[in-house]
């Protein structure tokens, strides 16, 4: 439904570009969920706000396709690209905190969304907010309050409830949970799963917690330093990484169903962007290491059907 | 006066010196004369008003009034004698004048007036009648002033001063009431003009007196409207907004010069740039600003050409005696004056022993103290400072320093008060009587209160002033005033640096002023020949 | 909003306002000078009629204590000062008599005040309006020419000295527009359509001067308060709905950034009251603010201290308004 091909995204910044998403390509298919994993500074949110074309002023795709329904996303006028927003891709940020305007009601919030894409009246609309109010557990008469009368887990909610306002068929949501607490975090996440299910969404899940993902997901792209390092589905990365960084990550959650590990027990840290190295990005901290991957930036090869690997040493 | 007063008494100046005959063409419709002013009246009331006397002028009739070339002429009273004692005035007062309500005006009424004044000491006017004990009106023609001494300038200046106001307006009243009775009504007098409207700090309306003495009124209406500053004034007269404008900038000549159907009038009148050196006893000045012969060498190192052409340009004539030329009645000729010279100024400092001992390029006197002093200059007007800049650097050449700076007025009185000063430039508008202006050298004035800016006191031009105060000949007080002018000129508590020329503007296609019928704008200037184009 | 909170508001700005009238009186007092010398610095005035409104106006009394009468036990005789009498005047809602034109202070203020509140009113809305947009539009298109022509001209404006640009129209509109003061004398009746015409016609130059050298201040502090919104989440919430640009910068960003907007305009508003001395000063506009320039000058402490009274008032009242305002915009602000 959804096929990114090739995308390349800049930053320009004082002049010189800054590569923070290079020739990455995947598919979210009708009903399927994938997890996008990598940790801070991959380019994962950079990668989200593409597919919307939203991102911010220094931000430029620089090639690539996003083709929806066969249609590429990229060839639209900023009008049309309007119709998709919201209607057809909805998008959950990081961190509620400040996703809701602040000064005004949440019901209205969500309103606005409705009245721009489906033309409902007012009454029809009130009956809408409410729906999907109570879809998310969150009590229809609220929808008078502002944020700040919303805790941090109501208000992710309220944005979940938003995102849905339009039915569209693919949810991204990008780390929904970072700074909620962990009993909160588990509800959110049992809610996109509930609404995944019963509306027959397509969800694309940011997150760096690969338990999350085990749980949640169908297909796995794991991306570091802006490129694709393994893509598949969930049991083929799960029970067969293929690509060193991959493992690394799944070594760091030797318990899938305790998911606050952090990532920070992979020595080491992602190159910086003004400063990538010459050939494989994980290059400096693989245990793997050869001089040709020192040398030359490795490929995405489909060493099985559906099973995409960035590394020379993929197969062995 | 400062420039505050200054206001004022240029009005009169002008009052008294712009003869402006209008003519009056236009036949039934109403016709209006607007006249533009950046002060027009504090106070409706005549009792405590300290400005806009030519306004006053307009409501109240006086005994004897300004006329031409500074000459009085009769008022309401016709002819007047006074004894040989010069102690008992005689007036005949006119008959058939009525006061703008209708009310007629006798020597009663006159009389009345003048003992309501001193009786309740009625601050803007009780000054005029110093030496006045009573006042008498024997019939309805007739008005006798009992005085306690002479007053040689009771006809030329003092009776000029004082209103014969209506007693049934004013009667019974206590001070205060006086003081505050601010209604439309406390206008009426037997003058030209009467109020209908004010609006304080925005415009006056006045209407002509049908019953006025002389005749009707030439202008039907006349309008004052007041602005903030005089570019405005400049900007209005070019517009057409108002017809006439008494006072305006130097620096709008040019501008009114190159609009059509603006006539600018320029006259030297009775006003004058001087700089006030501090000579008191008891100041803050460094002694040597007490040495009359400093006080040559500066006087000899002032470049008033310069000055003329920087801070006026061209719009003055360099300046050297106390009183200007447009008194000449009391003007020494004899006086010689001193010439920009900074050699000799140079040679004075030398020969009077002020010598640069320690090479710096300024003088010390013999105590080893720096012939530095202050040099201050009002902030209201920009011509000021360039010229304290000329002073200033003038007085380099002959080792002098003077740092020229700037103050409100206000500050500036604070300090002369005080004597907290060196060399202050002021301008100064007068009376056409001397009286005033030689009085402020006398050592009474330098009490509280006074007008003694200097500290200068001289028992013998102490004297000299009292003789030309009491003198009951203008011989008298002629011979006593030129000495004045040689001692002041000699001594330099003030040097006087410029007589600056009052510029005056109006519509030439609304009305045409004669120039060269210099005197009373109004009052008198209305009677005499005035005229209104089509 | 609570009452407890708006009665805890109202009690600080009486302290204020008492604190004021202390202040008020001594203020003055402390000038350099007489106000009698200077005042009446006059030929006309010998110096027995200058003691004589010296006692008129009270200005013979001590100014705070009669310190004599205190050390001799004469409590009521030590109190006669300058200060009692000013307030027991006040007490009466008296402001007093100018010194110089013998008005009662009342009336001349009560005259005054509507025509600076019109000039300055009119003058500063005009300035709200047209900095907000050009505020706007700049931050919207922050980087682009648009933005630096509108940082550019802001900051000229912001630089021109107030008497320059008013003197630069006041010759532009020569024989247009009128040069300066409130009406035209004698034109039309006072409350007629004709009158108001006239003062909308005398209104235009000095409103439109004001309005231009205060919008800069406006603009540039509504364009750093749009671009601060701009960065904020919720406006990529806006975008990623689907909203347009000017949906997402009326409905979403305005209300956002007008928040500082509000305490500003409600303070400046407050001095309102105060006048704009330089603009009434050019274009002759008979206001408070010249009153108060006027006074300051010749020490009319009556005047001068109804007038700061009366600019203490409303600049309480405003910073109330404020508070509540902006309570009223923004629902997070917790009124307790
Ligand atoms: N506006 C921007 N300008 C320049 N660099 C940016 C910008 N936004 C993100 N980046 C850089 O791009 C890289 C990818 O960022 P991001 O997509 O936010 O990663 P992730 O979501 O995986 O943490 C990071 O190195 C980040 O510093
Ligand atoms: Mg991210």
């Amino acid at each position: 439904m959804l096929e990114v091909r090739g995308l390349s995204v800049d930053y320009l910044s004082n002049g010189t570009a800054l590569h923070a998403v290079e020739n990455v390509s995947f598919k979210v298919e009708k009903g399927r969920s994938i997890g996008l994993v990598g940790e801070s500074g991959c380019g994962k949110t950079t990668t989200m706000l593409s597919l919307l074309r939203l991102l911010p002023a220094d931000g430029r795709i620089v090639s690539g396709q996003i083709l929806y329904d066969g249609m590429d996303l990229l060839q639209l006028s900023e009008h049309e690209m309007r119709g998709y927003r919201w209607n057809r891709i909805a998008i959950v940020f990081q961190g509620a905190m400040n996703a809701l305007n602040p000064v005004r009601k949440i019901g209205d919030q969500i309103a606005e969304a409705i009245q721009l894409h489906d033309r409902l009246d007012n009454r029809e609309t009130r009956q809408r907010v409410g729906e999907l109010m109570e879809m998310v557990g969150i009590a229809p008469e609220r929808a008078r309050q502002y944020p700040h009368q919303f805790s941090g887990g109501m208000r992710q909610r309220a944005m979940i409830a938003m995102s849905l306002a339009c039915n569209p068929d693919i949810l991204i949501a990008d780390e929904p949970t970072t700074a909620l607490d962990v009993m909160i975090q588990a509800q959110i996440l049992d809610l996109l799963q509930q609404l995944q299910s019963q509306l027959g969404l397509s969800i694309v899940l940011v997150t760096h917690d690969l338990g999350v993902v085990a749980e949640l997901c169908d297909d796995v792209l794991v991306m570091y330093g802006g490129k694709v390092a393994e893509y598949g589905d969930v049991d083929t990365i799960f029970n067969n990484p293929a690509h060193p960084y991959t493992r690394r990550l799944l070594e760091a959650f030797p318990d899938v169903d305790s998911p606050t590990s952090t990532l920070a027990s992979i020595p080491g840290y992602p190159p910086p962007l003004d400063n990538l190295p010459a050939g494989c990005r994980f290059e400096p901290r693989c245990y793997r290491k050869t001089d040709l991957c020192t040398a030359v930036s490795p490929d995405v090869i489909e060493i099985k059907p559906r099973h995409f690997v960035a590394c020379h040493h993929a197969e062995e | 006066m400062r420039s505050k007063s200054k206001k004022f008494v240029v009005a009169m100046l002008i009052f008294a010196m712009l003869g402006l005959g209008i003519v009056v063409n236009a036949q039934d419709a109403t016709t209006t004369l607007r006249i533009g002013t950046t002060y027009m009246i504090d106070t409706l009331g005549p009792g405590s008003g300290y400005y806009g006397y030519d306004i006053r002028g307009l409501f109240y009739e006086t005994l004897v009034e300004a006329a031409d070339n500074n000459n009085v002429e009769p008022g309401l009273a016709e002819s007047w004698t006074v004894s040989d004692d010069g102690l008992t005035w005689t007036f005949k007062i006119r008959e058939g004048v009525t006061f703008s309500d209708g009310t007629p005006l006798t020597a009663a009424d006159a009389a009345w007036s003048i003992n309501w004044i001193i009786e309740n000491q009625v601050v803007s006017m009780v000054s005029y009648l110093a030496f006045v004990e009573s006042a008498e009106a024997p019939d309805a023609t007739t008005l006798i002033m009992n005085l306690s001494e002479p007053v040689s300038n009771m006809i030329s200046s003092k009776l000029l001063y004082v209103y014969i106001l209506p007693p049934h307006i004013w009667e019974g009243k206590t001070a205060e009431e006086i003081a505050e009775f601010n209604e439309p009504e406390s206008t009426i007098g037997a003058g030209p003009y009467h109020l209908v409207e004010h609006q304080p700090d925005e415009y006056m309306i006045l209407e002509a007196n049908d019953n006025y003495w002389r005749g009707q009124p030439p202008v039907d209406q006349i309008i004052y409207q007041q602005y903030s500053t005089e570019d405005a004034l400049v900007q209005a007269l070019a517009a057409g907004e108002i017809d006439l404008a008494k006072v305006l900038p130097t620096s709008g000549v040019q501008t009114l010069e190159q609009t059509e159907n603006v006539q600018v009038i320029k006259t030297t009148g009775l006003n004058f740039l001087q700089l006030s050196m501090n000579v008191s006893e008891d100041g803050t000045q460094p002694a040597s600003m007490r040495d009359p012969q400093v006080r040559l060498a500066i006087d000899h190192a002032i470049d008033r050409e310069q000055i003329v052409t920087v801070g006026y340009f061209g719009l003055a004539e360099p300046a050297e005696i106390l009183f200007p030329p447009a008194m000449a009645q009391w003007r020494n000729t004899d006086i010689q004056i001193v010439p920009f010279d900074i050699a000799e100024a140079n040679r004075i400092l030398d020969e009077a022993g002020y010598a640069d001992t320690d090479g710096d390029g300024i003088r010390e006197d013999a105590d080893g103290n720096p012939l530095e002093y202050r040099l201050a200059g009002p902030d209201s007007d920009a011509y000021y400072p360039r010229i304290l800049e000329i002073i200033s650097d003038g007085l380099s050449q002959i080792g002098i320093s003077a740092l020229p700076y700037t103050q409100s007025t206000e500050s500036l009185t604070v300090l002369q008060v005080d004597y907290d000063y060196d060399m202050i430039l002021w301008d100064w508008g007068i009376d056409a009587d001397p009286h005033f202006l030689t009085s402020v050298f006398t050592c009474a004035e330098m009490a509280d209160g006074g007008w003694n800016d200097t500290g200068y006191c001289n028992p013998e031009y102490d004297a000299l002033f009292q003789t030309q105060a009491t003198a009951t000949s203008d011989e008298q007080r002629r011979d006593a005033l030129w000495k004045i002018q040689q001692m002041i000129f000699d001594d330099r508590p003030w040097i006087i640096l410029v007589y600056p020329q009052a510029i005056s503007g109006y519509r030439s296609d609304r009305f045409t002023f004669d120039p060269n019928l210099p005197n009373a704008l109004l009052k008198w200037g209305l009677f005499t020949g005035f005229s209104i184009v089509q | 909003m609570q009452f407890d909170y708006l009665l805890r508001k109202v009690f600080f700005a009486v302290i204020t306002l008492i604190v004021v009238i202390v202040f008020n009186f001594f203020l003055f007092r402390i000038l350099p000078g007489d106000p009698v010398k200077l005042l009446f610095r006059n030929p006309r005035l010998t110096r027995e009629a200058q003691e004589l409104i010296r006692v008129q106006f009270g200005l013979d009394k001590p100014v705070w204590l009669n310190i004599e009468r205190l050390s001799a036990g004469d409590i009521p005789g030590a109190l006669d000062s300058q200060f009692t009498a000013y307030i027991h005047n006040l007490l009466q809602g008296k402001l007093g008599i100018s010194f110089t034109n013998r008005q009662d202070v009342g009336e001349v203020l009560s005259e005054r005040v509507w025509r600076t509140v019109l000039l300055v009113f009119s003058g500063e809305l005009l300035a709200i309006v047209m900095g907000v947009v050009v505020g706007l539009v700049a931050a919207w298109k922050r980087g682009t020419a648009i933005d630096s022509a509108a940082l550019f001209i802001g900051l000229l404006t912001w630089a021109l000295p107030t008497f320059f640009l008013g003197i630069i129209l006041l010759i532009l509109a020569r024989g247009i527009l009128p040069t300066g003061g409130m009406v035209t004398p004698g034109l039309a009746e006072e409350g007629t359509l004709e009158y108001w015409i006239d003062v909308g016609r005398h209104l235009i130059l000095p409103s439109l001067t004001l309005a231009v050298v205060s919008a800069s201040g406006y603009m540039l502090i509504m364009r750093s308060s749009v671009v601060e919104v701009l960065s904020e989440a919720y406006i990529l919430t806006a975008k990623a709905k689907g909203l347009s640009n000017a949906r997402i910068l009326f409905s979403h960003a305005l209300k956002n950034a007008m928040l500082p907007m509000i305490t500003i305009i409600a303070l400046t508003l407050g001095y309102v009251v105060g006048g704009a001395i330089q603009v009434e000063t050019v274009f002759s506009w008979p206001g408070i603010g010249r009153l108060i320039y006027d006074s300051v000058a010749k020490q009319d402490y009556p005047v001068l201290q109804g007038a700061f009274l009366l600019l203490a008032v409303s600049v309480i009242l405003a910073n109330l308004t404020a508070d509540i305002l902006y309570s009223v915009f923004d629902p997070r602000v917790k009124v307790t």
